[in-house]
């Protein structure tokens, strides 16, 4: 009979866990303190990362008894990470990291909007009339966009939950085969480890179907849309005010481009119209370089040492 | 039936004690942290064009006079992954193995650069650069090594402009992509990329960064930054997981054409392998490659899996075809210590059986 983590007085034991955990982050919040703000929220981000984990440390206090049915493990462990809905914390962990990213992006934009549409349902099927008319079109169709953006989200975060609800079956499944001598889990970390393998592999399960590819399609989509519909509306703004818009400055650039590919086809043409140097001298610069077009250059000079790649 | 865990309480408080002190400390560490960067390796920028910059680095180890090869990296991310710091770089090994190195850094793109296609890349930068290579060196013909989507560039390249390349090495580069186990695949099949491509312009860098991250949501979000505090207490170790960090995250944005053309052809209608892809007008054949390959992938790649890389042996003409298949992944096959032991020496050694 193995003896399992379920140290005497478990409240006492959770509550310390839990002092633990806010007076590390308060700690490190104070070393921080003379830090700007994006230090603080880079510390804050970090931890939210961790967090999980420790809570994993917490959370066993009770539940690390022996003969703990498969569902006393489920629950424990559900309820550290993410409440089984591990993928949509780790998908706002990475929204956040990656400086907003396109969940953050629309969750902002319904904030502004979306409280504004229940009135609006009704409305989305009127066809306008008069001078306003193509306005109101525009802003029915951006509407329309968000409430599909909205629908397509839900599919996907129900595609979300199957993987968390899969990954949790294959925990459970790598924990029952580490119910033997010799192979039981020894640390808190190998347990964190193991949960997030099975995450992964749930995950993957779900990402790699054809019903996520559709799903996850139709949800880029649906966003693009009330992307594009957002810039529309902003264009038609910009427009009335006299301000340049993108799609002007997009039309410019795809005509720079086109002459730029003209003027060095025109360039390539002239090449070959050129006298061809004579044999022997193949390995000269004038037959090597087949087209060298006038806005390139050989660097002037060397650099006087290597200069760190930078972000122009 | 026993319980699955044996974890003694005594242990598991000092489990947790440590963790919490090795965070607490590392963040002094995190304070003092100085100065880091990629790009380890001494170099000279021999050309630019508009935002791209031909770089050739200064050799380290005894001239072998061999010669030269130019890497051509993705356009995804910058290509300082191979040659990330000193002791973790495919170009130094190179070096110190005699080899002479070029390599193309493609910049970070504007949205004056969104109408750039895949002809400007490939038949434009990249044919220009070879062509500076060649002209520096008086050669006609030199090493191209192409690195996943740079590779699948140079596969393109060796198609329509072989006659400027000796040998071919493609390194973590897809060729088929409709494996059943390309997540990246899968999820790029069914979406819209006009519209994508139409809205956004430029696709962000961190909008691609945020794709790669949720392709291992728990793992890359979380459970990499619990392995973190394993190092908190290390300050080199601390500065190398940062350095990567700003690997991962300094990347450019795509330009929005090029990015149209790469997913429709390749990712959604896999024509590379089907020999549709047409570049400037051009079609790519890859049955017309007769040059010497060798073809390297990483047998834990999540991003280009094995299976994605491998078809190349059928779909080419040379008779010359050589494999190695690197026990890792994506990154590690440039930055590992088992990357550093086998990949350069492998590349060096192939390359010395078939110089011109």
């Amino acid at each position: 009979m193995t003896t399992g983590f379920m140290p005497p007085g478990g409240e006492q034991y959770a509550r310390l866990m839990q002092q633990t955990w806010d007076g590390w982050q308060s700690s490190l919040r104070s070393q921080t303190a003379g830090m700007n703000e994006t230090g603080e929220a880079q510390i804050e981000r970090t931890l939210a990362g961790l967090k999980n984990y420790f809570m994993l440390l917490e959370s066993m206090q009770s539940q690390l008894g022996d003969a703990q049915p498969a569902a006393a493990w489920r629950d424990a462990l559900g309820g550290v990470f993410g409440g089984g809905q591990p993928f949509t914390t780790a998908f706002a962990d990475a929204s956040q990291i990656a400086g907003g990213g396109p969940q953050a992006w629309m969750q902002s934009w319904q904030q502004m909007v979306v409280p504004a549409l229940s009135g609006l349902r009704e409305t989305l099927s009127v066809p306008g009339i008069g001078l306003a008319r193509e306005h109101q079109e525009r802003a029915q169709k951006q509407v329309r966009d968000v409430l599909d953006y909205q629908q397509q989200m839900q599919r996907y975060n129900q595609l979300l939950a199957r993987a968390g609800r899969l990954g949790t079956e294959k925990f459970e499944a790598k924990l029952a085969e580490r119910s033997e001598p010799g192979r039981q889990i020894e640390s808190l970390r190998a347990l964190y480890d193991l949960w997030v393998d099975a995450a992964e592999e749930g995950f993957q399960e779900v990402a790699l179907s054809a019903e996520w590819r559709e799903v996850y399609g139709a949800l880029v989509d649906a966003q693009m849309r009330v992307r594009a519909g957002t810039q529309q509306q902003v264009e038609q703004v910009s427009r009335e005010l006299g301000v340049p818009t993108r799609s002007e400055i997009n039309t410019l650039g795809k005509r720079l481009h086109d002459l730029r590919r003209q003027v060095r086809q025109l360039q390539a043409h002239l090449a070959e119209t050129q006298p061809r140097p004579e044999p022997g001298k193949s390995h000269s610069a004038s037959a090597l370089a087949s087209s060298k077009p006038s806005a390139s250059k050989p660097a002037s000079k060397p650099a006087r040492k290597a200069a760190a790649p930078r972000r122009r | 039936m026993l319980s699955p865990l044996r974890i003694d309480p005594v242990k598991a408080l000092q489990e947790v004690d440590g963790f919490k002190r090795k965070f607490a400390a590392g963040m002094q560490n995190l304070r003092n942290v100085g100065d880091f960067d990629f790009g380890a390796s001494a170099r000279e920028a021999v050309y630019h064009e508009d935002k791209i910059t031909l770089w050739h680095f200064k050799p380290t180890g005894k001239p072998s006079g061999r010669m030269p090869i130019l890497i051509s990296y993705a356009l995804v991310n910058t290509p300082w992954m191979v040659d990330l710091q000193a002791d973790r770089s495919l170009v130094a090994r190179l070096l110190e193995l005699g080899e002479d190195v070029y390599m193309i850094e493609w910049g970070y793109p504007d949205l004056a650069d969104r109408w750039l296609t895949l002809e400007d890349y490939i038949l434009g930068y990249l044919d220009r650069c070879i062509d500076q290579v060649r002209q520096r060196h008086g050669l006609e013909r030199i090493n191209l090594l192409g690195i996943c989507e740079g590779g699948a560039f140079s596969l393109c390249y060796a198609a329509l402009r072989g006659h400027k390349l000796q040998n071919l090495i493609t390194m973590v580069t897809p060729v088929d992509f409709h494996t059943p186990d390309n997540m990246l695949s899968n999820w790029t099949r069914q979406m819209d990329v006009d519209l994508f491509v139409d809205t956004l312009g430029n696709v962000p860098a961190d909008l691609m960064n945020w794709c790669y991250l949720t392709l291992k949501p728990v793992r890359l979000n979380q459970q990499k930054y619990v392995g973190m505090v394993d190092v908190l207490d290390d300050p080199k170790e601390i500065t190398n997981f940062l350095r990567m960090e700003k690997w991962i995250f300094d990347s450019p944005d795509q330009a929005g054409e090029a990015f149209r053309q790469f997913i429709k052809d390749f990712y959604q209608a896999n024509k590379l392998i089907k020999g549709e892809v047409e570049i400037g007008g051009e079609r790519v054949d890859l049955g017309s490659i007769k040059l010497p390959i060798l073809n390297i992938f990483a047998e834990q790649d999540h991003l280009v899996p094995p299976s994605a890389a491998r078809p190349l042996r059928g779909a080419v003409g040379t008779t010359d075809y050589t494999e190695l298949s690197f026990k890792g992944g994506h990154i590690g096959i440039y930055v590992s210590g088992r990357a550093q032991r086998e990949v350069p020496g492998a590349i060096h050694g192939w390359l010395g059986e078939r110089q011109g």
